[in-house]
């Protein structure tokens, strides 16, 4: 079984509006036009990979009714939950896609405070669902109260026990993580930062602190940055550098990339596969989801039909 | 129809020297009546709630009497909880049986009605993977179209 933790995760409204205007009432007159989904990175692999038939559960703290909903929303998906229960309401993300006018606009809040006793909940239930765990998938933000260096504790915690992780997230919870050595480090470069001081513009310097990530720690195995947009597909493999190349690749609806990424590591690490081919199944399984207007996968072949567009080349 | 179809996918659980005070607290926010206990290794070691709870606030002659008609007021509860809200579940944990996720449903229906079971842990070999109560039988057999008490039937 693997293990996705969603520190914060959010109940995801898309809503569809043709002239969106700032000051304005807009009335939604079917349902067709709204949309409502279980948000939240580990929580987006965990359904990738229960989807492709791999036993998930999802961790994480979720509080109050919204709370209640994301985690029936993500039984209903056949993902097993074990979260915790915080006093304040999980929180709600607000996506308006106006596709008239080529907008996007998005109102995030900030997630439920999570107090020193939940905290406590939390490590004791994820020490012990570590027994029963292959690996565990450590993405996205994390809430307020939550000190940074979470997931570098949770990472100390799986590698005592020999299970290999995957950290997914930005800032300084990722470099407080990357210290402690996960096994596939794959930085969240949405929110732009200069990570570690250092200008992140061209491939070279993509590579560049791949090598630099790679050498925090002996136990990370894998750093891969990507940039779609730009067609920036980088990545360290135990010390050796590859660009990968994507044929025809025609980006339809970025959201999801990431999560879907990772949920081909996912299944190129449950299958024992190299890390070459671990990172063309996180690429191929990438390709499909933006490719395609849906937030989720659920063909595997399609990724598979995907691998032979992934061209690898050691630079 | 197996248990894995029918049941609750939450592995929510406690451990045997959680208090309870903090079982109360969980139960609370998650809106539950009975959590699974397992150990560090999350292998199912019993169940526990409201009812073991209540059970253990009041006084041996209530227990054994099942009966609270006697009782002049609520302080005897209200002090029987205050007695046992540091204790540890393992002191009140009922150690009931358990399915498979791959026993049939009408198997987990036999044992609840049999043992009188309202929640029943779902465990592959030791470990728990969820529980099966009972509203999630009966909400799967009334989108089936079946009559509950032809379970005999299936």
């Amino acid at each position: 079984m693997i293990t996705t933790v969603t520190l914060n995760p959010a109940l995801d409204k898309l809503y569809l509006i043709n002239d969106f205007k700032l000051h304005n009432l807009h009335r939604l007159g079917d349902l067709i036009r709204t949309g409502t989904t279980p948000g939240g990175k580990g929580i987006n692999v965990a359904i990738f990979a229960q989807r492709m038939g791999i036993e998930s559960n999802a961790m994480g703290f979720i509080g109050g009714h919204t709370g209640r909903i994301v985690e029936e929303m993500v039984r209903e998906e056949k993902v097993t939950t074990n979260f915790i229960f915080v006093e304040h309401e999980t929180r709600i993300d607000i996506t308006i896609i106006d596709e008239k006018n080529d907008t996007l606009t998005e109102i995030n809040e900030s997630g439920p405070p999570v107090f020193q006793e939940d905290l406590d909940a939390f490590i004791e239930r994820y020490e012990r669902i570590l027994e029963d765990s292959e690996l565990v998938i450590l993405s996205g933000s994390i809430p307020p109260n939550v000190p940074p260096d979470i997931y570098a504790t949770l990472i100390d915690l799986a590698n005592k026990k020999n299970i290999k992780t995957i950290l997914n997230t930005s800032k300084a919870p990722l470099e407080a993580g990357i210290e402690a050595g996960p096994t596939i480090v794959y930085p969240d470069m949405r929110s732009a930062y200069n990570m570690y001081g250092k200008k992140t513009e061209t491939m070279e310097d993509y590579s560049h602190l791949a090598s630099f990530i790679k050498e925090k720690n002996p136990k990370i195995e894998m750093v891969i940055f990507t940039n779609p947009v730009r067609d920036i597909f980088v990545a360290d493999v135990e010390g050796h550098h590859y660009q990968a190349k994507i044929e025809d690749l025609r980006i339809v609806n970025l959201f999801g990339f990431g999560d879907a990424l990772v949920g081909g590591l996912v299944l190129g690490l449950n299958e024992n596969k190299s890390l070459i081919e671990i990172l063309r199944s996180g690429l191929a399984s990438g390709l499909v989801n933006v490719e395609s207007i849906k937030k989720q996968i659920s063909d595997r072949s399609k990724i598979e039909n995907a691998k032979p567009r992934i061209k690898l080349m050691e630079i | 129809m197996y248990v894995k179809d029918i049941m609750f996918r939450d592995i929510t659980s406690v451990i045997e020297d959680t208090t309870i005070k903090y079982l109360i607290k969980i139960l609370m926010r998650q809106r539950r009546d009975f959590l699974p206990v397992v150990n560090q290794n999350n292998e199912y070691k019993g169940m526990i709630g409201v009812e073991d709870v209540i059970h253990a606030a009041l006084p041996n002659y209530y227990q054994m009497l099942n009966n609270i008609a006697f009782m002049p007021d609520s302080n005897k509860l209200v002090d029987g909880l205050q007695k046992v809200r540091d204790k540890q579940v393992k002191e009140f944990m009922l150690d009931t049986p358990t399915v498979s996720i791959t026993d049939t449903a009408l198997h987990a229906a036999n044992i609840m009605i049999q043992k009188g079971l309202k929640s029943i842990a779902v465990i592959r070999g030791q470990k728990l993977v969820g529980v099966v109560n009972r509203v999630d039988f009966l909400s799967s057999l009334i989108e089936q179209g079946t009559d509950p008490s032809l379970a005999g039937n299936y």
